[in-house]
């Protein structure tokens, strides 16, 4: 066994070098930021390593049981002899350890050595973007904004010019800007006085005065006042407070036309107040967000600050903004999803995402899709509906928010527990009337509800299986792909060509297995002779068998693929797993067997 | 002697049983393969078809007579030894094979047509296919002929990348072939072209030799007399596997050459091989002689490097022996 594990270990680690040595020598080099050649070059060896393993452990094995067994070929005179069993426990430990260094090869080192590889030449590309991203924030003004992307692009690239230059800039600029605000924010909030030059005690009596004398919105504008310049632990805050409050009651109540500029204040926020009542989120998310831009003492105004920011949590359950959706292209995370969703009464919907970005919000994930298509069939296949939208925000929201009929209507399992909302409208931040709506065309006259929201029904987690389906199914988890595999038809996949990768990829040990066994019947066999002298010579074949064994390795490996078929086409999904173990079993019961079989008659 | 004997005349059943399993073998991998590039998603697939197997059955002899020599070597190999009677009766297997097994499966492949299946099952409907950069749903099926789908036109204008337009059945059936449905071709990688089209030219090339007459079959049987005498390599090694290896590089080695040759980067080679031929009366009715030289020239070295090698191992026993 030491002498097998030595050989093989030996040849692999002198092909290792090899493969490496071939992987700095050899190849053209794709666009590469100057300090990724010398990794990427790594990572081309290790992948041919990783390509060529399979071949280079069946040679490794081969020569090394051929040369262990040629030298002590004792104790198997007879067929089925003790002195074979013990040799099979070797086979069965080399087995073990082939199946489970060439599946971790095959499941992880070369995914995530493709995925390193497809990083490294990313990097450039990400790296112009970031600056290209900052420098443009820096033109707008977003410094804080710019400094991060250069700081991004700096991690790729930071010797580049145009990154230090960014980098620099942006530096600058936000010491300037903190300065800046040092100087006008302190003294305001040290002072504790309002622009007119009134303390907080002497704004409270103001406040108090105004009040008792019906004076609605002075009591309002100097409690307000008040508010904004106290601390937080100011003892008048309270008072100022209720008194705010009670103005605004009496404000609420008064109908007349506005006359001043506080009036007119007064009124707008009435609007905006009345608007929210009435669930007009977004025109009432506008009135507030107009008020509090309109001056300084405005975007602290305690009642706007309170309206905006509950028009702000309505509006995010029906739109979202555009500003969100800025420079995620380069962030996605999934690309090209397509799926179909059929419904109870037979009429279909084709959905197509572009691309994907994930992004981890405070307490769920949110995603944003870009170039959201539905295409709707109807029952006989018949074009009836299509929707377009260039960003859509997606959310993962409980099902149990829902009643039955709102369920039952949309055709959600009772076993789901989360499904997919999609909010299709965006709109500005600042701006009324920018707005970005979904497009639809219909094939007929027939006038419907265009929706701004769309609940998905499926359940959040199977979205998420095809989003990770869209990559192929060679590419998805194992967990994930045995979860997929009886969904597909469901979403338009094909069943067979899933359950085969499944088998495929499940089965791998398994196959590898059977060909460490029939490698050690084959080492019995072509062992080498007791008395002959190993001469160095051969040691130059070695590399040649590996060639032929990888030509022999892909052969097998076509076969086995095309057998998994057949299993899945005879047994059928359910069944097709145990029916291949079985076949696969009974295939290495056999080749033990014959293992066990061999004698000293099978002469060397 | 007894024991020679008795190696040489276990050589022919064997070969025989060589012959009929690798045949078998192929012809199911073929039928297998072919069946399941007839299988369209959604619908069940079929193990046994009559017509395939007779196409295998006719695809498959040829290659497996083709590889006899490279198969009856493994086996000697395995089964060494028995002195000079096993490796006179490998050499006559060998003429047998090339002077009358061969040529008798060409006459019999020319009493029998395979008629190909022209048969069209339609792909089913409810499936995304992939068709070169597009991605097809077919609402409606069985479709055989062009229908309308939704089509997903991944490098289109975000607004235009869904759209419902008539797609060309041929298009997808072309761009699969030889597998029926698009999809069950991601998974299945197709047989590599270059080696059916290399076995297919060499069939072409037996045919015709066999049909231009004995002396053009016998030119041809120069690649056979190649692909045997490579066994004689086997003789240079004492380690069985070494001897393994020699075979089976230099059997690629051959097979290779004479694909190769007719390909154009052996062009010049093949100008002067004309050039030579146009000297003689009696070169002119040889087709590449050049080519009928290089597999004479090689099979003699081969022989030669075999006999000195067996000379050498035998004189070697002997003393040891003594």
């Amino acid at each position: 066994m030491k002498r097998v594990l030595q050989i093989l270990f030996g040849y692999i680690v002198f092909c290792f070098c090899v493969c490496l040595a071939v992987g700095f020598f050899s190849g053209t080099l794709p666009e590469l930021l100057a300090k990724s050649v010398y990794t990427y070059r790594l990572y081309a060896g290790l992948r041919f390593f990783c390509r060529i393993l399979p071949a280079v452990t069946i040679t490794g094995v081969i020569i090394g049981f051929a040369v262990s067994y040629g030298r002590h070929p004792e104790g198997s005179v007879m067929r089925f002899s003790s002195a074979m069993l013990g040799r099979y426990r070797y086979v069965i430990i080399t087995g073990i350890i082939c199946s489970f260094i060439l599946t971790c090869t095959e499941e992880i080192g070369t995914p995530v050595l493709v995925s390193k590889q497809l990083q490294l030449v990313q990097m450039p590309k990400l790296a112009r973007e970031y600056v290209r991203i900052g420098t443009k924030e820096f033109i707008s003004g977003n410094s804080d904004l710019a400094f991060q992307y250069a700081k991004r692009a700096a991690k790729f690239d930071p010797k580049s010019d145009s990154v230090q230059q960014l980098l620099n800039k942006t530096e600058i600029a936000i010491k300037t800007s903190r300065q800046n605000r040092l100087e006008t924010v302190v003294p305001e909030i040290s002072q504790g006085v309002s622009e007119e030059g009134y303390t907080v005690s002497q704004l409270r009596k103001l406040a108090e005065k105004s009040f008792s004398a019906g004076n609605w919105f002075d009591a309002h504008y100097y409690a307000e006042t008040g508010i904004s310049v106290a601390s937080p632990k100011d003892t008048n805050i309270e008072l100022l407070r209720r008194i705010a409050a009670a103005a605004w009651n009496e404000l609420s109540r008064a109908e007349k036309i506005p006359e001043t500029e506080a009036e007119r204040v007064y009124k707008l926020k009435l609007d905006g107040y009345k608007l929210l009542m009435a669930g007009d989120n977004m025109k009432a998310y506008y009135v507030f967000k107009k008020l509090s831009m309109q001056s300084r003492a405005l975007s602290i105004d305690p009642d706007i600050v309170r309206y905006l920011k509950l028009a702000n949590v309505r509006l995010a359950a029906e739109s979202f903004f555009i500003d969100e959706t800025f420079n995620l292209q380069e962030f996605e995370t999934a690309d090209n999803i397509y799926f179909k969703i059929q419904h109870a009464d037979g009429s279909t919907d084709i959905v197509y995402i572009k691309g994907i970005t994930s992004i981890k919000g405070t307490d769920s994930m949110v995603q944003y899709l870009r170039g959201f298509s539905v295409v709707s069939l109807d029952k006989n296949g018949i074009n009836i509906r299509r929707m377009y939208v260039p960003y859509a925000k997606l959310l993962a929201v409980p099902v149990s928010d829902f009643d039955d009929d709102t369920r039952t209507l949309l055709g959600i399992d009772k076993k789901t527990e989360y499904v997919p909302y999609i909010l299709l409208r965006s709109i500005d931040r600042s701006t009324e009337g920018i707005v970005s709506e979904p497009l639809y065309w219909y094939e007929s006259n027939t006038a419907e509800i265009e929706k701004d929201q769309l609940i998905l029904p499926v359940s959040y987690t199977d979205f998420e299986l095809l989003v990770e389906a869209s990559k192929g199914a060679e590419f998805m988890s194992i967990p994930a792909l045995i979860q997929f595999v009886g969904k597909t038809v469901q979403y338009g996949y094909s069943e067979e060509v899933f359950g085969q990768v499944m088998l495929n990829r499940i089965l791998y040990p398994l196959f590898i297995f059977i060909i460490i066994v029939c490698s050690a019947i084959f080492a019995w066999n072509y062992r080498i002779s007791e008395k002959l002298m190993f001469k160095t010579v051969w040691v130059s074949a070695f590399p040649l068998l590996s060639i032929l064994l990888y030509i022999l390795f892909t052969g097998l490996l076509w076969l086995y693929k095309l057998f998994n078929y057949v299993f899945l086409g005879t047994a059928g999904r359910k069944y097709a797993l145990l029916a291949a173990c079985g076949v696969y079993a009974a295939i290495l019961i056999i080749s033990s067997i014959m293992f066990l079989s061999r004698n000293a008659a099978d002469a060397a | 002697m007894i024991k020679s004997l008795k190696k040489s005349l276990l050589l022919i059943p064997a070969y025989i049983a060589i012959l009929l399993f690798n045949c078998v073998l192929g012809v199911l991998i073929y039928m297998l393969y072919f069946n399941t590039a007839g299988l369209i998603a959604g619908k069940s697939v079929q193990l046994f078809d009559r017509h395939i197997l007779f196409e295998g059955f006719f695809i498959v002899v040829p290659i497996v007579l083709l590889l006899s020599g490279t198969l009856l070597s493994c086996y000697r190999i395995r089964h060494s030894g028995g002195g000079i009677l096993p490796v006179i009766t490998y050499a006559l297997l060998g003429a047998v094979t090339w002077s009358l097994l061969y040529p008798a499966f060409i006459e019999l492949k020319k009493n029998y047509h395979v008629i190909s299946d022209t048969k069209i099952n339609g792909l089913t409907e409810g499936y995304f296919r992939s068709v070169d950069d597009e991605i097809v749903y077919f609402p409606r099926g069985p479709v055989s002929a062009d229908t309308d789908a939704v089509v997903i036109n991944m490098n289109e204008v975000q607004n235009d990348a869904v759209s419902i337009r008539k797609i060309n059945y041929h298009r997808i059936a072309d761009g699969s072939a030889p597998f029926k449905d698009s999809l069950i071709c991601e998974t299945i990688p197709t047989m590599p072209g270059w080696i059916m089209e290399g076995f297919a030219a060499i069939e072409t090339r037996a045919e015709n030799a066999w049909h231009s007459g004995y002396i053009h079959w016998l030119c041809f049987m120069s690649f056979g007399l190649a692909l045997f005498s490579v066994y004689s390599l086997t003789f240079c090694s004492e380690w069985r596997l070494i001897n393994i290896i020699y075979l089976l590089l230099m059997e690629a080695g051959v097979l290779s050459f004479n694909l190769l040759y007719f390909s154009d980067y052996f062009l010049s080679l093949r100008k002067f091989s004309n050039l030579i031929g146009s000297t003689s009366a009696f070169l002119t009715h040889l087709e590449e002689p050049l080519l009928i030289s290089i597999n004479v020239f090689f099979s003699l070295v081969f022989i030669g490097i075999g006999v000195t090698a067996g000379l050498t191992k035998n004189r070697k026993n002997k003393r040891r022996s003594v």
